[in-house]
């Protein structure tokens, strides 16, 4: 187990390239990628901290973390329905299509 | 011509300097975060449900029995999350012809 | 070993009345007739909000108790239910049966009707576990329950392309809010040890946290911001509320942001607000921050709902203002403050409720949701007109509705002894009579007389008029005479800050 510095670095550079990954594309499902991947962050983050500890583990947070899957799996289920539904109406998974809605 | 071809010039340039200067920030941030993330502060109170790492096979029964045990609550109450992805997933595809 | 001081009689009924909703709706669809899952929901809303005044009874006593099986907190879930779980509930449940009995004749031609009526139930089931939970997993998992039937509702008439793209921008923005809900919620454990509120507030070693604990609380402040509309965050708002069907609008704009307004005011003020004189520049930055994204959210709702031509846009923007008024009351963190942001909540409710629902009723006679193509129709239909005139004038401010009276104690909350925060108040009180100019064109607009008429028009069915007058009734009963909804509210904001150690000291007694 390294030092508890590395483990937030990894965490927040996660993060970064889920913001990345959520502004900077444009096909749907890569957003919805990108959501995962911040999930992940938050997973990797609960698992990091509670292993600082020589020979003992928290089971706490990886019990959360358990849970915290089950819900990530499940909003994604809803967004890929819906991603299903825009491409029946836009013809395109391309998010800049979906400008109609302005003022 | 030319003038799209400086245009593009320039949008490059200016991509490739974004670029180089974010990820010298993520550098310097690393490396502030590596000085400073030693001050992380460890937990005040006591009296925490810990498990022995070296437990061969017994981590995950002892994960299920704390699960069930402290967390049933939380367990219990994500049955109606998956009800709730159900019901939305079966609203958001179903096709109902009508019948004019 | 169980520790159950109460059972939640709420959240039971709500969860049969979705299941219950949802096997009805199966079968009447395959009957192809028959309108009783509207009643059963009405009556489980009905026997929820019983649930709610009898946990009102319950807390009376001692002011906070606890429900939990098997295992004890701190290391288990729990349920916290004080004053403020219990007005967050009832506000719920309040509007949530008159958006039920509005939407019998709303929804009538719309498919798939039992999804609808369970999914309602369970938004309404996620709200009420949010407000009711005393562990942060806890909230995050109602949170989630929450949000996932909140995005099926607003796509629900997934026809037409607007609800598609509007729940698509709602869905990415909403999720993002969440995981990074979660994220804050790591921190905060990886300084305490546990995800329980009460042991949060008291097990983290404050001074050597620094700029871990400025890092958690960013994070919080987003993931909640985006959720209860703050600006920059509020982008889907203005999207996502014109085009869910109007009951769906009124439960959102009247519960849903004030529900992550809740989240955030919960968090802020049991695990930071006591310990702030333990950081650095602590307590004078907290309420600086507040204070600029208070005139920030305040100022751009008013601005831009000013442009909109559409009826119900404008009243999404109107939502987003008065968010801005609360965070005033927050920025104080006095308890007066808390006092007019907790009234306002609940008179927000009701009037911005009120307000989509009778719009909604506009929209759905004459078809369009321009304001131009309304000329005169108050007319036609004055009961309608007339319950949005009122709501209208609440928003507002206008003295004698109920709206006034919590706007008072939220302008006067920021001139108190502790909080010298003159120019908040200034900008405050500038805003909210600015925002008179654009409602009162919307009235002015149905009432002229216009040159055309047209002959299908007629006046709202009765089961659209009947939550209509009876919420406008009580608009202007709670402004006159406010006294219960101010004893209501004054329990919820002193259970908050002053029982503080009554809140902790049940889970180390």
């Amino acid at each position: 187990m390294l030092e508890i510095q590395v483990y937030i670095v990894a965490v927040l550079s996660l993060l970064i390239i889920g913001l990345y990954c959520m502004t900077f594309k444009s096909n749907m499902i890569r957003i919805l990628i990108g959501i995962e991947i911040i999930l992940n962050a938050a997973n990797l983050s609960f698992i990091a901290f509670s292993a600082r500890f020589s020979e003992y583990v928290d089971i706490l947070a990886q019990s959360i973390v358990v849970m915290s899957i089950v819900l990530g799996g499940s909003v994604i289920a809803v967004g890929l329905a819906m991603v299903v539904n825009a491409y029946k109406h836009y013809k395109t998974l391309d998010v800049k299509e979906l400008r109609r809605l302005r003022w | 011509m030319n003038r799209e071809k400086s245009k593009g010039f320039a949008i490059f340039a200016f991509a490739i300097i974004g670029v180089v200067l974010a990820v010298f920030m993520i550098f310097i941030a690393t490396y502030r975060i590596m000085q400073y993330g030693a001050t992380f502060p460890k937990p005040v109170m006591s009296g925490r449900q810990l498990s022995r790492t070296t437990d061969a096979g017994g981590i995950i029964n002892s994960m299920s029995g704390f699960i069930w045990d402290y967390r049933s609550f939380d367990m219990i109450m994500q049955t109606p999350v998956l009800l709730a992805t159900a019901i939305g997933c079966t609203a958001m595809l179903r096709v109902i012809r009508r019948k004019r | 070993m169980d520790l159950i001081e109460f059972i939640p009689y709420t959240l039971i009924f709500l969860f049969i009345g979705a299941v219950t909703a949802l096997t009805v709706g199966i079968i009447e669809e395959r009957l192809g007739k028959g309108r009783v899952k509207e009643v059963l929901s009405v009556i489980f809303i009905a026997l929820a909000l019983g649930g709610v005044l009898i946990l009102y009874r319950e807390i009376e006593p001692s002011g906070v108790i606890l429900f939990s099986i098997i295992k004890n907190p701190p290391l288990g879930s729990c349920l916290e239910a004080d004053r403020l779980s219990a007005l967050m509930a009832f506000s719920t449940l309040f509007l949530g049966l008159f958006v039920g009995v509005y939407s019998f004749s709303y929804m009538k031609h719309d498919t798939r009707l039992g999804e609808y009526y369970s999914l309602l139930l369970l938004m309404m089931a996620g709200m009420v576990g949010v407000a009711l939970a005393g562990d942060f997993f806890t909230l995050f998992v109602f949170w989630e329950l929450m949000c996932i039937s909140s995005y099926v509702l607003v796509a629900f008439r997934k026809e037409t392309w607007g609800p598609i793209e509007a729940g698509f921008k709602y869905l990415v923005m909403s999720s993002l809010g969440a995981v990074l809900i979660l994220l804050g919620m790591s921190f905060l454990y990886g300084m305490a040890g546990n995800v329980n509120f009460a042991y949060m507030s008291v097990g983290i070693n404050w001074g050597t946290a620094g700029i871990w604990a400025y890092l958690a609380f960013i994070l919080l402040f987003i993931g909640f911001g985006i959720k209860a509309a703050l600006v920059p965050m509020h982008t889907w708002l203005p999207d996502a509320h014109p085009e869910a069907p109007s009951p769906i609008s009124a439960m959102l704009s009247g519960m849903l942001i004030e529900t992550g307004l809740y989240g955030f005011i919960r968090v802020f003020f049991v695990v930071f607000m006591p310990n702030t004189v333990l950081l650095p520049n602590g307590s004078e930055t907290f309420k600086y921050v507040f204070a600029v994204f208070a005139i920030l959210t305040m100022t751009i709702g008013n601005i831009m709902a000013l442009l909109q031509k559409d009826i119900k846009r404008l009243l999404a923007y109107s939502s987003i203002a008065q968010i801005g008024y609360m965070l005033i009351g927050v920025a104080s963190g006095t308890t007066y403050g808390l006092l007019g942001c907790f009234l306002h909540v609940f008179n927000h409710s009701l009037m911005k409720g009120l307000a989509f629902l009778a719009s909604g009723a506009l929209v759905e006679r004459v078809e369009s949701r321009n304001l131009d193509e309304m000329k005169g129709f108050g007319r036609v239909m004055p009961m309608t007109t007339m319950a949005l005139t009122i709501s209208l004038l609440g928003l507002g401010g206008v003295p004698a509705t109920a709206g006034f009276v919590s706007k008072f104690i939220l302008f006067g909350s920021a001139l108190g002894p502790g909080v010298n925060m003159w120019w908040l108040t200034i900008i405050g009180v500038l805003n909210s009579a600015f925002s008179i100019a654009y409602y009162l064109p919307i009235i002015k607009t149905l009432i002229t007389k216009s040159t055309e008429s047209s002959p299908q028009l007629k006046e709202a069915p009765a089961s659209m008029l009947i939550p209509m007058c009876l919420m406008a009734v009580l608009i202007v009963v709670f402004g006159v005479y406010p006294q219960p909804v101010l004893q209501l509210a004054d329990g919820a904001s002193k259970a908050l800050i002053e029982g503080l150690p009554r809140y902790i000291a049940k889970i180390f007694p």
